[in-house]
């Protein structure tokens, strides 16, 4: 595939290119009321062309080689429409030449496993889980995602990766009278079909808050002492601080750039964030992104002072900061833009207990449910949350929209707990989605956080 | 094509084939200078079977080896969805054309030009970043099946867009037009939103009570989109739908009606079958408050024992369809957005919205945060919002709407007014 690659691009003359070729296979299994909705097999592929022409990007998405020659001529084109409305060339930061074959770290090999038996485990779980009290339907689906990606540059970087996402995922949703409520649980990752195994435990879990939501209170709306749960923090860093560590976004709004200057002290002290897709075992697993860079681990916040940010080839040099292997896409349908990997907060040493006795009055907050950022303002959906009195649990809530401001919350953080979950199913969509967005967490105490209700 | 439904027709009870090829384009500025330029060329083709009572389905970009794919539905259909129902045989459709042949020859060294005169009036008149976008595309499909249904049509669509972003936030004032040919931003849509960042230099929270809002049409989606939830046929199907077995019962307030009218030509996507062949029509879903319908394909049909609607969407040609809203329009009301706006002693109105798709949605429930609005006191816009929030529950809310704007705003094939409605719940922080 690689030498085809090559000669497909024989002769173009430019500063730069780029030209990837995937193929993506995605095998899945839908049910609803424990009946099968939808259950096959598909597969896709295409190619993305980039050209750096005369300081000008542009890129073309294709889905038949013989379309090579008109993509070329249409990059071209682009990049000449570029030039009459630009002010500045983009350059590109240099970046290692790489050759190199990545075969996707699996336990449990999804492609050895009969799709029968992918119907099995998902019929199991929808119908544990539909036996459950209060269940009026269980929405569940199994997919495995192989994509197998090559890439070569002008540079003479080849490379072959491959990415293999397992995951069930589903919603549980009960009902009395009128009033329904509905939970969501995933299980998957990026290293095998093992870890949708032996999960009933969680499982039935959420299937309990499901039932108990039906009698829980409307949260009064109000300014909390707020503890947010591992999956709730990793939603907070993601979309309300993470995505102002992607350089593209930062670059295209300059009103920011001043807020988020390296060096800015923007968090309490004890707050630590970093972007790690390199960890194994976790869903945002990669090695190399999709402009051939060895992704690595970044600090973005030490002590609560900004270090880092994430980077594409071309917003590094546009900022004359590191480049950091995060330029992804979702598929082979598009050009990479900036993604985060695997974003969390770093823990430290409390028990839950400890947050609970310290914070004496507030809010516990559970899995999130949707969420928005717009600028430096907030808005996440919480399924389920707890109200505290005296260091202890005493109710149940549900109805919760946590809003707050991104750089008055960082410094509210209080309390830093010492568990670490991640999140094992996907989906941050930011114009494409990225199935392997993987982010999450310890339990973190915030000092003031507000939520509206009715 | 042809080749491929046969070799389908001869191992499998029913046959259907869906074709699309497509073109994309598009060309934006970030802040003043231009910053991409793109093309994506894209073509697909799905098989789908019915076998045995079951239904599968594949696809592919490149049409290489029929009989691979004819394997790989059948081998779909085995573990498939239940699927008791018959394809359609659909001839002598009135034929509407959705399609510009001017996006055809669109030329990007055109709108660089256009793009650059639209940001220099803007920049002219008020400091701030400014982005535009031009997205335009054609596209032609079509749709074989064993029952002699042999249809095909050609697309095209246009979406132009003007931001301006508020200083030290994402968030911002939108223009935008969207349609089956070139679209042009005008002037009077420029002064708008000029107008309003303008007042937007003020910030105010709003106090927490129950007051006045106006939804404009962008805003408008975080409620109405609850009702298309509650109305889709696999949650009236599961019976988890609040408005299960409640056909022909006033629901919401009898000044809101909410159609479909894929017949009409300048609708994007406006067709006269839907993605499974089926003769689509002007459906009223909410007709004066009263619910009327709930959209249909042909497997919810037949769940349902109800005739088909005509309303199979699909996502993409990799996906089966499945019903939804082929298009989205509220009637004009009777008052302007001036008058609306005037009658209002304290109350506020909104662009955007944040986490609209948060919250219990099946049950109706919304808790958004405000991202652009402005208040409203003694008749006047004063400040823009911030830390605001509205909340509800759409059964409650739609049911107290005082008055709908005197025009609609035509997003592609969303046409919807301005709507006034009273005793919202509102919280600042």
């Amino acid at each position: 595939m690689i030498e085809q690659l090559k000669k497909l691009c024989s002769g173009l003359d430019v500063e730069y290119f780029d030209l990837r070729y995937e193929s993506r296979h995605v095998e899945k299994v839908i049910m609803s009321k424990n009946e099968i909705m939808n259950c096959g097999s598909d597969t896709g592929d295409g190619f993305v062309l980039r050209i750096l022409n005369k300081g000008a990007l542009a890129s073309v998405a294709f889905t038949k080689a013989e379309q090579a020659p008109l993509a070329i001529k249409k990059a071209l084109e682009n990049s000449e429409v570029l030039l009459l409305g630009m002010s500045e060339k983009k350059k590109i930061a240099a970046a290692p030449v790489v050759v190199d074959t990545v075969k996707a770290p699996v336990i449990e090999d999804p492609r050895q496993i009969p799709i029968g038996d992918k119907i099995d485990i998902t019929r199991y779980y929808s119908e544990l889980l539909f036996k459950q009290p209060k269940v009026a339907n269980i929405e569940i689906s199994y997919a495995d995602i192989y994509r197998n990606k090559f890439f070569i540059n002008s540079e003479g970087s080849e490379l072959n990766e491959e990415l293999l996402t397992t995951r069930l995922a589903g919603g549980i949703i009960t009902q009395e009278g009128n009033l329904t409520q509905t939970v969501r649980f995933a299980f998957g990752g990026s290293n095998g079909f093992q870890k949708l195994r032996n999960r009933e435990t969680e499982a039935l879990e959420k299937a309990k808050i499901a039932a108990d939501l039906l009698t829980a209170d409307p949260v009064n709306a109000g300014t909390y002492r707020m503890i947010l749960n591992p999956g709730m923090a990793g939603v907070f860093t993601h979309e309300a601080f993470g995505h102002f560590s992607e350089a593209d976004i930062v670059r295209d709004l300059p009103a920011l750039r001043e807020k988020m200057k390296i060096g800015t002290k923007l968090g309490s002290d004890n707050l630590n964030i970093i972007d790690d897709a390199t960890m194994f075992d976790q869903l945002g697993y990669y090695r190399y992104d999709d402009e051939g860079v060895a992704v690595r681990k970044t600090n973005l916040m030490t002590e609560g002072v900004l270090t880092a940010r994430l980077h594409d080839r071309f917003t590094a040099a546009e900022m004359n900061e590191p480049i950091s292997g995060h330029a992804i896409a979702e598929d082979y349908r598009y050009a990479p833009i900036v993604r985060m990997g695997n974003i969390f907060i770093k823990p430290d040493k409390y028990t839950l207990e400890e947050l609970l006795s310290s914070m004496e009055d507030g809010l516990y907050i559970g899995d999130p449910m949707g969420g928005q950022t717009s600028g430096e303002n907030f808005t996440f959906g919480a399924n389920y949350g707890y109200r505290v009195k005296g260091g202890k649990i005493v109710g149940m809530i549900r109805d919760i929209n946590i809003i707050g401001n991104l750089y008055k919350t960082l410094m509210n953080v209080w309390m830093i707990g010492n568990d670490f979950v991640l999140k094992e199913s996907g989906g941050c969509g930011k114009g494409q989605t990225n199935i392997r967005s993987c982010y999450g967490g310890p339990h973190v105490l915030f000092r003031e956080l507000s939520v509206g209700g009715k | 094509m042809e080749k491929l439904l046969k070799i389908a027709s001869a191992v499998a009870d029913q046959a259907e084939v869906y074709w699309i090829e497509q073109s994309k384009d598009k060309l934006s500025f970030t802040d003043g200078k231009a910053d991409s330029a793109d093309t994506s060329l894209s073509s697909g083709i799905a098989l789908r079977l019915i076998n045995k009572g079951k239904m599968g389905l594949a696809h592919t970009c490149n049409l290489l080896d029929p009989e691979k794919l004819v394997k790989q539905a059948l081998l779909a259909t085995e573990n498939g969805t239940e699927a008791n129902f018959e394809l359609p045989h659909t001839t002598d459709l009135p034929v509407i054309e959705s399609y510009s042949p001017e996006i055809e020859s669109m030329s990007k060294q055109d709108l660089m030009q256009t793009g650059k005169e639209l940001l220099s009036y803007i920049q002219s008149r008020v400091k701030g970043q400014v982005n535009l976008g031009f997205n335009y595309g054609t596209a032609s499909s079509g749709l074989l099946n064993s029952k002699g249904t042999i249809l095909s049509g050609k697309y095209s669509g246009f979406y132009a867009h003007a931001e301006l972003v508020f200083a030290g936030s994402g968030s911002g004032l939108h223009a935008f037009k969207a349609g089956v040919g070139p679209q042009k931003l005008d002037y009077e849509m420029l002064d708008e939103m000029i107008e309003l960042f303008r007042i937007a230099e003020n910030q105010e929270i709003a106090p927490t009570k129950r007051m006045p809002v106006i939804f404009t049409p962008m805003s408008l989606h975080a409620l109405l989109s609850r009702l298309e939830t509650a109305i889709n046929p696999q949650n009236i199907y599961n019976q988890i739908s609040p408005l299960c077995g409640r056909l022909g019962e006033q629901i919401i307030s009898n000044k809101i009606s909410i159609y479909q009218d894929p017949h009409n030509a300048e609708i994007s996507g406006a067709s006269s079958y839907d993605s499974e062949g089926t003769p689509t029509q002007k459906l009223y879903f909410f007709e004066n408050g009263i619910y009327k319908a709930y959209p249909t394909d042909l497997n919810y049909a037949a769940k349902l024992k109800v005739k088909p609607s005509g309303n199979a969407v699909r996502g993409s040609y990799g996906q089966l369809p499945a019903a939804d809203l082929l298009n989205m329009m509220v009637p004009a009301g009777d008052k302007t957005l001036a008058e609306m706006i005037s009658s209002i002693d304290e109350g506020i109105i909104v662009q955007s919205l944040m986490g609209a798709h948060s919250g219990n949605v099946l049950n109706g429930d919304f808790s958004v945060g405000v991202s652009t609005g402005f208040m409203i006191k003694n008749g006047k816009l004063v400040a823009r919002l911030k830390d605001t929030m509205l909340s509800g529950n759409v059964y409650e809310t739609l049911n107290k709407v005082v008055a709908l704007e005197d025009k609609v705003l035509k997003m592609g094939g969303t046409w919807l007014p301005s709507m006034l409605i009273d005793e919202v719940s509102v919280s600042g922080k």
